[in-house]
């Protein structure tokens, strides 16, 4: 199917124009405008004119008219039609899809623009779809065939992959969760889930016709009971399993974006730790310093004197050696002890000859001089005084030690703490991707669990469940009754089974064939064949790019292999889904640059082989290499041409 | 001359402000500073350089830092030794007021001997301290 030709009547800007896209070598046609000139007006008047929905407008009750202003403004109590054409081939047949709104135009003294502002009330809307087969025409009006017919040229709930934002193209990859709700659609799968309602409903109905006593009706109770909670919780288990693999995608996407980005709140942690600790040390530091300054004026004064101490003991060791001085006796003690005739030291008594004895040595010995009571008492002090050099010298040292290690522990914490201020300085812009990501990281794995334990629950619930099944069933066998009901019971159960492996294996089918033809359109697209290695689609539908390591690689691929990638990924759904229709991309260049644009050019000559690309390209990006490469490959360019009112424009062919 | 019955300590009056201001002096420790102490130090240092000077002033007119009474032993020991050395003579540590006058004598020769060194350009105050009394225990050895 392809597009082969738009008429637009007084639809915004484009008041009574048309374009037809003729079917050349390559089947790509290139419209070319400025920005704001026309082109996301082209693009919503196809998607509105197929789905009543413009996709650039949110809020349907903000936008404008799709009226014209100028006939709008030229108009008064009469009735004006907006509308949009667009007429399709499909092998010789032709199908016109025809969309207008009706409008009555109210004058500036009514009361309709009092009320709302505007003289523009749409009062109808028509949907039509003309089917021409060998030349004969078939209108078509029904609300549900129109319907019909636009699924089958572009069913509305695959649309974004054929009408797309070129700049968010490789969003496609974020959001994996609706790529997934869409492939079902596409292999049909809500097919099977509608069949195994059906089923569900009647198994139900067939194990309710079994019981036939109150014995049984208590045990059918039970069971359903139990069968109850086993759907409640396989629904919470689903629910649980979809969000579950939602944060699975983004935190997957987080870390491709961020890469080895390290954790701001862990890092800005550590940094204050390290604040702490560095803190510390210069606490360190001045305690060592202060300790330096007591060692300093405590002990160098002993340095400082050395001399006078060495000076001091050489004197008194004089005088000791000419016993000068007499130690331990004192002339008091000597006296007592003859006066008493007992030893006033030992008590001993004393006989004459030894009083005479000590009074012999009284006379001839010296008595302590004052001067040696003096310093007897300073002596330890004089002699350490002597060896302070060496103590000195260690514990300054010590000190000093101290104090370096601090100093280079500082050093290095200051470098430290200011690379941590750098990292969040410069990931700053990234906080809340980065928080993000880090709280994924954290409750991801309990998440897990949680589903573990749910499953296992379930589990658990499901032999119960079997358990009172087969109780039941002895019960409905016993009375033998309803022999053939337990029987199509059983059948409902075991065609449950065969439906839930069909739906499985449809589902891993259709991935691998994304992913088949994902891979192989972009290897041919990429040339660059050496520098990645596999294109993979996960159960999740993402989409992974791996280098020529086998390495994730998506996050360091350029914006040009991001788009062909994607570009690769869109036509694989085009083609598993079976609607080989026409692709219609917005700015699809803008976001490369150089050899780049060149390549993702190309990328689309080279898909326009077998398939109808239309491309809006802004002036900017329609650069000479691009217009080059077109012009050798005959690509069709129109250019939206402007009234110089800005009221209306026309489409020219180049 | 110093009143010789006396037994507090005092500095000469012109080195006062010096005293009280010295980086090396005043700068922090884990006790708390006390002027007792860095007498000792400015009697030691005046020691270490040789000579005594002699107060300009009457005592009565110079700064009372401290009372004999308030040195401790090992203080007292320090003094002693400087006073024996200085003059030869054991006795002399009989003679409090001998051993204060010779003390505070060389104390003045200390004041200026400091000022000398915190008034160097290289490196800081204590550094040079630091190792001015490194020299001195080089040459001890």
């Amino acid at each position: 199917m392809r597009i082969e030709e738009i008429q637009f009547k007084n639809f915004r800007k484009y008041v009574d124009t048309s374009i037809r896209f003729e079917k050349a070598d390559n089947d790509i046609h290139a419209i070319i405008a400025d920005n704001g000139v026309g082109k996301t007006t082209f693009l919503n008047a196809m998607t509105w004119c197929l789905y009543n929905e413009e996709p650039k407008i949110k809020d349907k009750k903000e936008a404008l008219p799709t009226l014209n202003t100028d006939v709008s403004n030229n108009s008064e109590n009469s009735k004006e039609e907006a509308s949009v054409s667009l007429i399709i081939s499909d092998n010789g047949d032709r199908i016109v899809y025809k969309r207008s709104d009706i409008y009555k135009i109210h004058s500036v003294n009514s009361k309709y623009y009092e009320d709302y502002g505007k003289r523009e009330e749409l009062i109808d809307q028509d949907f039509s779809v003309t089917e021409i087969i060998d030349n004969v025409s078939n209108i078509i009006r029904d609300e549900e065939t129109c319907n019909e017919y636009v699924s089958s040229f572009i069913p509305e709930s695959i649309k974004e992959f054929y009408f797309f934002d070129g700049e968010q193209l490789d969003n496609y990859f974020l959001s994996s969760s609706n790529i997934q709700d869409q492939v079902f659609t596409l292999s049909y799968i809500f097919l099977l889930d509608s069949m195994e309602r059906r089923l569900k409903q009647k198994e139900r109905e067939f194990r309710n016709k079994g019981s036939s006593n109150e014995k049984s009706d208590d045990k059918l109770k039970e069971l359903n009971d139990m069968i109850d909670t086993i759907e409640s919780e396989k629904d919470r288990l689903n629910k649980l399993t979809k969000a579950y693999n939602d944060k699975s995608a983004e935190l997957d996407e987080l870390m491709t974006s961020l890469g080895t980005v390290p954790s701001l709140t862990k890092l800005e942690e550590k940094r204050e730790k390290k604040e702490t600790l560095k803190s510390n040390h210069e606490k360190i530091i001045k305690e060592r310093e202060k300790s330096l300054m007591d060692l300093i004026i405590k002990e160098s004064p002993k340095i400082l004197a050395n001399k006078a101490f060495e000076k001091s003991m050489e004197l008194i060791q004089t005088k000791r050696g000419q016993e000068d001085f007499i130690y331990q006796i004192d002339e008091d003690i000597l006296t007592d002890s003859i006066e008493e005739c007992s030893c006033k030291v030992c008590d001993r008594l004393l006989n004459d000859e030894l009083i005479e004895y000590i009074k012999d040595k009284k006379a001839k010995l010296y008595l302590i001089s004052p001067e040696e009571k003096v310093l007897k008492k300073h002596d330890k002090d004089f002699k350490n005084s002597l060896n302070i050099s060496k103590k000195y010298l260690d514990e300054e040292k010590r000190l000093l030690n101290d104090i370096s290690t601090s100093n280079e522990t500082i050093d290095t914490l200051e470098e430290e703490i200011q690379q941590a201020y750098n990292t969040v300085k410069v990931h700053e812009n990234e906080r809340t991707s980065i928080n993000k990501r880090d709280e994924l990281v954290k409750i991801l794995p309990e998440k897990k669990s949680e589903l573990d334990k749910l499953s296992d629950h379930i589990k658990d619930l499901e032999s119960q469940k079997n358990k009172i099944e087969k109780e039941y069933d002895k019960l409905c066998i016993k009375e033998k009754q309803n022999l053939d009901t337990i029987a199509k019971r059983r059948l409902c159960q075991e065609s449950l089974k065969v439906i839930e492996k069909v739906k499985n294996d449809i589902m891993d089918e259709t991935r691998q064939s994304i992913e088949d033809s994902t891979k192989s359109k972009f290897f041919e697209l990429i040339r660059k064949t050496k520098a990645y290695s596999n294109v993979k689609i996960t159960d999740n539908y993402e989409v992974k790019l791996f280098d020529e390591n086998n390495r994730p690689a998506l996050s360091s691929a350029s914006a040009s292999e991001k788009e062909l990638l994607a570009l690769s990924f869109t036509l694989a759904i085009h083609s598993i889904s079976g609607y080989e229709s026409p692709l219609v991309v917005d700015t699809l260049l803008a976001r490369t640059s150089g050899v780049q644009r060149t390549n993702v050019a190309q990328g689309c000559l080279d898909v326009s082989k077998n398939k109808q690309i239309l491309l809006f390209l802004l002036d900017d990006e329609y650069t000479k290499p691009v217009q080059d490469l077109f012009k050798a490959n005959n690509v069709i360019e129109y250019n939206l041409i402007e009234s110089e009112s800005e009221k209306d424009l026309t489409i020219k062919r180049v | 001359m110093p009143n010789p019955k006396s037994n507090h300590f005092y500095i000469e009056k012109n080195y006062s402000d010096f005293f009280n201001n010295s980086k090396i002096l005043n700068a922090d420790r884990t006790e708390a500073v006390t002027k007792r102490e860095n007498f000792l130090l400015l009697a030691a240092l005046g020691y270490y350089c040789g000579f005594r000077t002699e107060f300009e002033n009457s005592r009565a007119k110079a700064s009372d830092i401290f009372v004999m009474n308030q040195l401790r032993d090992n203080e007292l020991s320090l003094l002693y030794a400087i006073a024996i050395a200085e003059t030869g003579d054991l006795e002399v540590v009989n003679d409090d007021f001998k051993v204060a006058d010779i003390a505070m004598e060389f104390a003045n020769t200390g004041i200026i001997e400091l000022q000398k060194i915190e008034k160097s350009k290289k490196r800081n105050e204590i550094k040079r301290f630091q190792a001015y009394i490194h020299d001195v225990i080089s040459e001890l050895k």
